[in-house]
C-alpha cells in the first residue's frame, strides 16, 4: 500500500460553495460593526473574575510587599526593601527560592517523563488501557494533604517502602524525610505522583491528534519504533509539550500542601518552599513579610512562566 | 472598550486608598460598647461563638455546655485545627472576623492580636486577684491582663520509663550531665534502647530538649529571655547559654542518645516508646499525662508505677513552665455589647462558680486561690504539680517573639545536620530583632 500525501490547498478555492456559505453566515450575524459592538457583554464574567481575584489583589499585595505590616499594630507604614532585607539576614529569602525552585523542576522533570511515558502505553483506546488510566488519574482526586499525610507513612523508617527494599537489600531503615535533599526530592515525588495522571490524559490526547498516517509513511521510509517517537511523534506533541512543562513547573512553583502534610518545611528549611515560609510568617502576626514573600512567587511565576512559554511555542513553530 | 478600562482603574484606584492606611485586621474600629468587665457583667445575649482548639479534652468543652445549660445560652462552638491553630486565628482575626469568646496562647503569640485594640481589658476581674503573681509574665502586656488563664500550666520537661531505671541502677536526672551519663550506661548496657526519643517529624517536641529544659537554670539565675528583651544580651553573644543549649543537643544527637529515626518521628510513637520500655526517655510537656494513661489501658495506677517526670537543666533542676492553650481565654471586642457581657459572664463563671467543677474533672491542681485541690489526683500528676512548686521558672521563648515560631525549625535542621548551633543562634537573633522592631516591643 502506497500513500501520498496531500498539498494544503486553499479549501474556499477549490470548493467555491463553501466561500458562498460564509458569505450568507456573515450576512446573517450582520455588519462587522455590529460584531464588535456585542461581543464585550460575553467577555464581562470572566474580565470581572480576573480583576477582582487576580489582578485587583496582586495590585494591592504589591504595595503590602514593602510596608511594615503586623498584628501588632493597627498601622500601616511604608519601609521600603526592608521585609526583603530582613528575609534575607534571616536565610530564608533566598534558601526558600533555591527550594522552591528546585522542587519545582524535580517535580515537573518526574511529572513528564512518567507521563509521556505512560501515555505512550496507555494510548490505545482498550479495556485494559482504560483501566489503567483510571488506577493511575486516582491520586489527582486525592486530596493534597492526604497524599501528604499518606505517603508521609510510606516513606517513614519503617513504612512499606523501607520494608520492600529490605526484602532485596537486607535492613533498610532510611529516613527519607529526615535528610535534606532526600525529603525535598520525596516531597516534589509526591507533587509529581499527585498530578501525573492529568498531565498522562493531556499527553495520550496529544498523541491520538497525531495522524496515524504520518508513522504508516515513516515506517516505509525505514524508520524504527524510536526513531518515529523522536522524530516524528515528540515533535508534533509540541502543543501538549508546552501545557504540560509550563503548568507542572509553574503549579510547583507554588507548592504548599503536600509539603506541610509531610515535613512542614523542614528538617531545618530543607524543604521550606516559598510558600511554607509564607505561611510560617503569616502565623507569626507579620503579614507584611508574608506579602513579601507572596510577591517573590509572582516574580518567579511571570519571570520563568513567560519565557518558558515563549521558547517552548517557537519550539512548537519550529515541530 | 475604553469605557471598560477606565472604570476597572477607578475600581482599583478606590479599593487601593480604601486599603492604603488601615490595616483591615487589626485596624477593626473598637465597638464601644462600654461593657465593664470588673465581674459584674450580666447575661444578656442567646447565643455565643467560642473560637477553640480541636483538641481540647472533654473537660474544658464541659465547662462551656455547663455554662450554656445553666444561663439558657447556646455556646456555638467552633473547633480549629491544632496542627495550625495559630496561623488559622491570624487569618480570620486579619480579615475582621471575631469570636465572642478566644481560646488562645497566653505567651506573647497573643500579642500579634493586637490587644489594646481589640481585646476587652480584664484587669479588674476578680480572678486575677487570685491568680497569684502569673499575669506578671503571661496573659498581658503593658499593664493591662487580657487572659484568663484557668488550666494548671504545662512544664516542658521529661518523661522516663521507671522500670528501666531501676533495672540498671538509673537515677532521674537532675543535669544535661546526668542525661549523658544516663545515655552512656543505656548504650552499653541496654544497646536496644534509645536513651531518648526525639521527635523532629513533630517538630515542636525538640525546642523542648533543644533548649526549654537547658535554658531553665539561665532563666534561674539571670532572666536571661528578660535581658534579651532589653537587649542586655542576644542569643549569639559569646558565652551565651542558648548557644550552649544547642551545641548540648547536638552532643546528644551526636553520642547517639537518639531514636534512630529522630528526624521523623512522631510524638505519638514516643509515648508509646516510653510506656513499652523500647525508649528510655522523652522531652515533652506534661499535658500529655492522658497519652501514657491511655497506653496503659487508663490505669493511672499502671501509669503511676512504669512513668516517672524529671526536670533537668543545664546544671540543677529546673522545670520549664508555659500557660496552656487550653482553658486561657480572651474576650474580643465585637462591638455587640449584650454579647460581651454574656462573654464577660462566662468568664466570670469558669473562673468562680464553675471553676471547681472543672478542676474537679481535669484532675489537676488549681491555679485560682479558693478552690479545693481535687481528690484521686495520680502519682505522675502529682509528681508534676511538686516540680513546679519545687523549683520552676517561665519557658524562656515565652515572650520572644518571632524567635518562638522558628525555634523548632532551627533544631530539626541541627538533627539533619543542615544547621550548626553558631548559624541556628545568629538566625535565632535575627527573627527576634526583626519581630521585635515590627512589633514595636518598648525599647526597638
Amino acid at each position: 500500500m502506497t500513500m501520498k500525501i496531500q498539498p494544503m490547498v486553499d479549501n474556499e478555492a477549490a470548493d467555491p460553495s463553501r466561500k458562498a456559505g460564509r458569505q450568507r453566515l456573515r450576512a446573517d450575524r450582520g455588519s462587522p460593526r455590529g460584531l464588535h459592538r456585542h461581543w464585550w457583554p460575553f467577555a464581562i464574567p470572566a474580565v470581572a473574575l480576573t480583576w477582582l481575584f487576580f489582578l485587583i489583589p496582586f495590585v494591592l499585595n504589591i504595595r503590602f510587599a514593602f510596608t511594615q505590616w503586623t498584628g501588632f499594630s493597627d498601622v500601616i507604614s511604608w519601609n521600603g526593601l526592608k521585609n526583603f532585607r530582613g528575609l534575607i539576614d534571616q536565610g530564608i529569602l533566598w534558601k526558600s527560592i533555591e527550594v522552591t525552585l528546585v522542587y519545582a523542576g524535580i517535580a515537573m522533570v518526574i511529572q513528564n517523563v512518567f507521563s509521556l511515558g505512560m501515555a505512550v502505553l496507555l494510548q490505545r483506546t482498550n479495556r485494559i488501557n482504560s483501566f489503567f488510566r483510571s488506577v493511575f488519574f486516582l491520586p489527582v482526586l486525592l486530596s493534597p494533604l492526604a497524599a501528604g499525610y499518606i505517603w508521609s507513612a510510606i516513606l517513614s523508617p519503617t513504612g512499606p517502602l523501607n520494608n520492600a527494599i529490605g526484602l532485596v537489600f537486607g535492613n533498610f531503615d532510611y529516613a527519607w524525610l529526615g535528610h535534606p535533599f532526600a525529603a525535598l526530592a520525596s516531597v516534589a515525588f509526591i507533587d509529581a505522583w499527585k498530578w501525573s495522571g492529568l498531565v498522562t490524559l493531556v499527553y495520550i490526547a496529544g498523541l491520538n491528534a497525531i495522524p496515524d498516517s504520518l508513522s504508516e509513511a515513516a515506517v516505509i521510509d525505514g524508520a524504527n519504533a524510536w526513531q518515529r517517537f523522536w522524530r516524528i511523534k515528540f515533535r508534533l506533541l509540541a502543543p501538549a509539550f508546552t501545557f504540560s512543562v509550563v503548568v507542572t513547573f509553574i503549579g510547583a512553583l507554588g507548592a504548599f500542601d503536600i509539603v506541610q502534610a509531610t515535613t512542614q518545611g523542614g528538617p531545618g528549611n530543607a524543604t521550606t518552599v516559598l510558600n511554607i515560609a509564607m505561611f510560617s510568617q503569616y502565623a507569626g502576626g507579620f503579614f507584611g513579610t508574608a506579602s513579601s514573600l507572596s510577591l517573590v512567587v509572582t516574580i518567579l511565576v511571570i519571570a520563568l512562566g513567560v519565557p518558558l512559554i515563549a521558547f517552548l511555542r517557537r519550539r512548537e513553530v519550529e515541530a | 472598550m475604553k469605557t471598560i478600562v477606565k472604570a476597572a482603574g477607578v475600581v482599583t484606584a478606590v479599593a487601593l486608598s480604601l486599603t492604603a492606611c488601615s490595616n483591615p485586621g487589626p485596624g477593626r474600629n473598637d465597638g464601644g460598647a462600654g461593657v465593664t468587665a470588673d465581674g459584674t457583667a450580666k447575661v444578656k445575649a442567646k447565643e455565643l461563638t467560642v473560637w477553640t482548639n480541636a483538641a481540647d479534652t472533654p473537660a474544658i468543652r464541659d465547662v462551656y455546655k455547663r455554662f450554656g445549660d445553666k444561663f439558657g445560652v447556646k455556646m456555638n462552638i467552633v473547633s480549629i485545627s491544632a496542627d495550625a491553630y495559630e496561623s488559622q486565628v491570624q487569618t480570620k482575626w486579619a480579615s475582621g472576623d471575631r469570636p465572642d469568646i478566644l481560646e488562645y496562647h497566653a505567651t506573647s503569640l497573643f500579642w500579634a492580636l493586637n490587644p489594646a485594640k481589640n481585646l476587652v481589658d480584664m484587669s479588674r476581674m476578680p480572678y486575677v486577684a487570685k491568680s497569684g503573681k502569673i499575669y506578671d509574665v503571661a496573659g498581658s502586656l503593658e499593664g493591662k491582663v487580657y487572659a484568663a488563664i484557668t488550666d494548671t500550666p504545662a512544664l516542658m520537661d521529661m518523661f522516663y520509663n521507671k522500670k528501666l531505671f531501676e533495672k540498671y541502677g538509673l537515677q532521674a536526672p537532675k543535669t544535661y550531665a546526668d542525661i549523658e551519663s544516663i545515655c552512656t550506661t543505656l548504650k552499653k548496657k541496654a544497646p536496644s534502647v534509645a536513651p531518648i526519643w526525639e521527635s523532629g517529624g513533630s517538630v515542636w517536641p525538640t525546642q523542648i530538649l533543644g533548649g526549654l529544659m537547658y535554658m531553665g537554670s539561665a532563666q534561674k539565675s539571670e532572666d536571661w529571655a528578660d535581658q534579651v528583651l532589653k537587649k542586655k544580651t542576644t542569643f549569639d553573644a559569646p558565652g551565651s547559654p542558648y548557644t550552649a543549649a544547642l551545641e548540648e543537643y547536638k552532643k546528644l544527637h551526636d553520642m547517639g542518645c537518639f531514636n534512630k529515626d529522630a528526624t521523623t518521628a512522631k510524638f505519638e510513637d514516643s509515648v508509646k516508646a516510653v510506656s513499652e520500655g523500647t525508649a528510655a526517655m522523652v522531652a515533652l510537656h506534661s499535658g500529655l499525662i492522658s497519652m501514657f494513661n491511655d497506653q496503659f489501658g487508663g490505669d493511672t495506677a499502671k501509669t503511676d508505677a512504669t512513668i516517672g517526670f524529671a526536670y533537668p537543666s543545664a546544671d540543677g533542676a529546673v522545670s520549664a513552665w508555659a500557660p496552656n492553650l487550653s482553658g486561657t481565654w480572651y474576650v474580643p471586642k465585637t462591638g455587640d455589647g449584650a454579647k460581651e457581657s454574656t462573654a464577660l459572664a462566662f468568664i466570670q463563671y469558669a473562673t468562680g462558680a464553675g471553676y471547681q467543677d472543672y478542676v474537679n474533672a481535669t484532675k489537676t491542681f488549681p491555679v485560682l486561690d479558693g478552690a479545693t485541690p481535687p481528690t484521686g489526683v495520680q502519682g505522675l500528676a502529682q509528681q508534676v504539680a511538686d516540680a513546679y512548686k519545687d523549683s520552676s521558672q517561665l519557658a524562656f521563648n515565652s515572650n520572644l517573639i518571632g524567635y518562638n515560631s522558628q525555634g523548632a525549625a532551627y533544631l530539626t535542621g541541627i538533627l539533619s545536620g543542615s544547621e550548626t548551633p553558631a548559624d541556628a543562634a545568629k538566625k535565632s537573633q535575627k527573627a527576634f530583632e526583626q519581630a521585635a522592631t515590627a512589633a514595636g516591643l518598648p525599647g526597638w
